[in-house]
């Protein structure tokens, strides 16, 4: 193999994407040799994936296959944790560069000024100019939580998201009292974007799935979580979005929709409820997906599971509604 | 030594032992689940072992480590496969070389290695052909295979110590190789490479095997609790 060629053929292999047996064997005849080539082609690709710099498609091989084997994921983690170890020993430069990511609450407890500001600097132009006029005041934080408040895009829960009346149940009044909502989910969008970029962790997917989710963009939300759990370690509140995004997703097209999509959405949550059997939002969306599956009786003894977990709020009064309409059925 | 391997699931994949003293150190004695319908069912017994070993080398230290390696080096390559579940494969590869030594052992010529190459391959199409069978939906798999292995903060702290166990200028290598803005690392590295007299080749080179460790180290760490 030419050097370059040789370069090429190996990314390829790594990816999975090789197609030239002879070739093949070849690179896995120097792997039984001495695999020092391989393993620093390994390192860049692992590099360029937390760069960003892997084209689409190569970024679902590099998930797919270079990523299937757990040493894999150890391996990647080992880059990601250097990274980290690294800025922290860059005491100056950590400062002034993006907040830590340490869940998606902290890291929406950043003033909402700030959006404002990331917002211009991103946009620029006129949005800048027209952002200016509508600066917030210095102090005032907010959660993806506040963000969404009074939003329900869907039937079935978001992780830690507040009681609200379900959109289809509202009717065409708009729920939100806040007139900068819009700007601000932007501007919180934009930055966890950036965080993402910045840090490709299962954390910082995460975090962003879930605001596409609440946006009600299921295709970016799934994309993201899925990605998140397959760079793991999974969380329950992850899972429990997963199955919510799938589930979502099978709803709002039953025609086309794969009936694979409900029995994910149910192993999502029933995976959620195993990591954290206290967790009411996959334990509330669990018996809406039965339901959907055809399995009444089952969903009935979900939703008696429920009420046992949260017998007094208005999440409750809901379940105990759904009881009832499937005992009447 | 003994080596009992009595109903066909175990596999021969230890890490650290000597043969000269007859001693164990560790033996991961693995159940094969998910891979049960690959598994050889005869029975592995120490005579065939030690014909394998004396077929890697006469010296038994020289033929574990051989052993060690040949293991090491199949396991990366049903990694590259995308294969989950590598060490298995790896391990029943050497399982199934194992069985067959009273016919190898003085038929075979060539390297060991290629013959564990083959098998391996054999291994490999029966292990796709079960995964055509058991995982028809694709997006299972990166669901599935997203177990919540190992505690990441843990991960950290083991990283922590390891790079703290290096030499000064190592830590400093690899320590500096991460740090500096993205758009810049090109020319952060060509001057870290100067910095340390080396060749950008070399500094990946250098890199690559410094991770190697580390990782090794974290495995250890975590292992060790």
């Amino acid at each position: 193999m030419e050097n370059l060629d040789g370069r090429r053929s190996i990314r390829e292999y790594l990816l999975g994407i090789l197609e030239d047996q002879s070739i093949k064997s070849q690179i896995e005849e120097k792997l039984l040799a001495d695999d020092g080539e391989i393993s620093t082609a390994e390192d860049e690709l692992i590099e360029q994936y937390l760069d960003d710099e892997l084209s689409p498609a190569d970024r679902k091989h590099f998930i797919n296959h270079f990523l299937a084997a757990p040493q894999r994921k150890q391996q990647f983690r080992v880059h990601q944790n250097l990274r980290k170890y690294a800025a922290s020993q860059e005491p100056a430069r950590a400062v002034s560069e993006a907040p830590s990511h340490k869940g998606w609450r902290r890291f929406f407890l950043i003033p909402a000024l700030s959006y404002a500001l990331v917002f211009v600097v991103v946009l620029g132009g006129g949005y800048g100019i027209l952002l200016l006029t509508k600066t917030y005041p210095p102090g005032v934080e907010t959660t993806v939580a506040d963000l969404y408040k009074g939003d329900r895009p869907f039937d079935s829960r978001i992780v830690d998201l507040d009681y609200a009346l379900p959109s289809t149940q509202r009717g065409d009044k708009d729920p939100a009292k806040d007139p900068n909502r819009d700007l601000k989910r932007r501007a919180a969008l934009l930055l966890l974007e950036k965080a993402v970029r910045d840090k490709r962790t299962a954390e910082s997917l995460y975090d962003l799935g879930k605001a596409y989710l609440a946006e009600g963009n299921l295709p970016d939300a799934t994309r993201y979580f899925e990605e998140a759990a397959t760079l793991g370690p999974v969380s329950a509140r992850l899972m429990s979005d997963l199955g919510t995004a799938y589930f979502e997703a099978w709803k709002k097209d039953r025609a086309s929709a794969k009936p694979e999509m409900l029995d994910k959405s149910l192993q999502s949550l029933e995976r959620a409820i195993e990591l954290d059997p206290r967790l009411l939002e996959p334990r509330f969306n669990r018996p809406l997906v039965l339901e959907a599956k055809g399995s009444r009786e089952q969903a009935k003894q979900a939703w008696r599971e429920y009420l046992q977990l949260d017998p007094n709020s208005k999440w409750a009064e809901e379940a105990a509604r759904n009881l009832q309409h499937l005992e009447e059925q | 030594m003994v080596l009992h391997v009595a109903d066909g699931f175990h596999f021969p994949g230890f890490t650290g032992f000597s043969f000269s003293g007859v001693r164990l150190l560790k033996s991961k004695i693995r159940k094969g689940r998910s891979l049960a319908p690959l598994m050889t069912e005869k029975v592995i017994d120490s005579e065939n072992f030690g014909m394998l070993l004396s077929w890697l080398d006469p010296d038994r230290e020289s033929a574990a480590q051989k052993y060690e390696r040949i293991r090491d080096r199949l396991v990366r390559i049903f990694v590259c496969r995308g294969c989950h579940e590598a060490d298995e494969l790896a391990d029943e590869t050497i399982n199934r070389v194992t069985i067959k030594m009273p016919v190898i052992k003085d038929g075979y010529v060539g390297e060991p290695a290629s013959y564990f190459f083959g098998v391996a391959n054999k291994v490999h199409l029966e292990w796709l052909r079960k995964q055509k069978k058991t995982r028809p939906v694709e997006l299972d798999d990166s669901v599935g295979s997203a177990e919540p292995d190992l505690d990441s903060d843990a991960e950290y702290e083991c990283l922590e110590k390891c790079l703290k166990a290096l030499p000064g200028n190592v830590h400093e290598l690899i320590v500096e190789y991460y740090q500096g803005e993205k758009r810049a690392k090109i020319e952060h590295h060509k001057t870290l490479a100067e910095k340390f007299g080396l060749t950008i080749n070399a500094l990946q080179t250098k890199t690559c095997r410094i991770r190697a460790g580390l990782r090794k180290c974290v495995v250890d760490c975590l292992a060790s609790g």
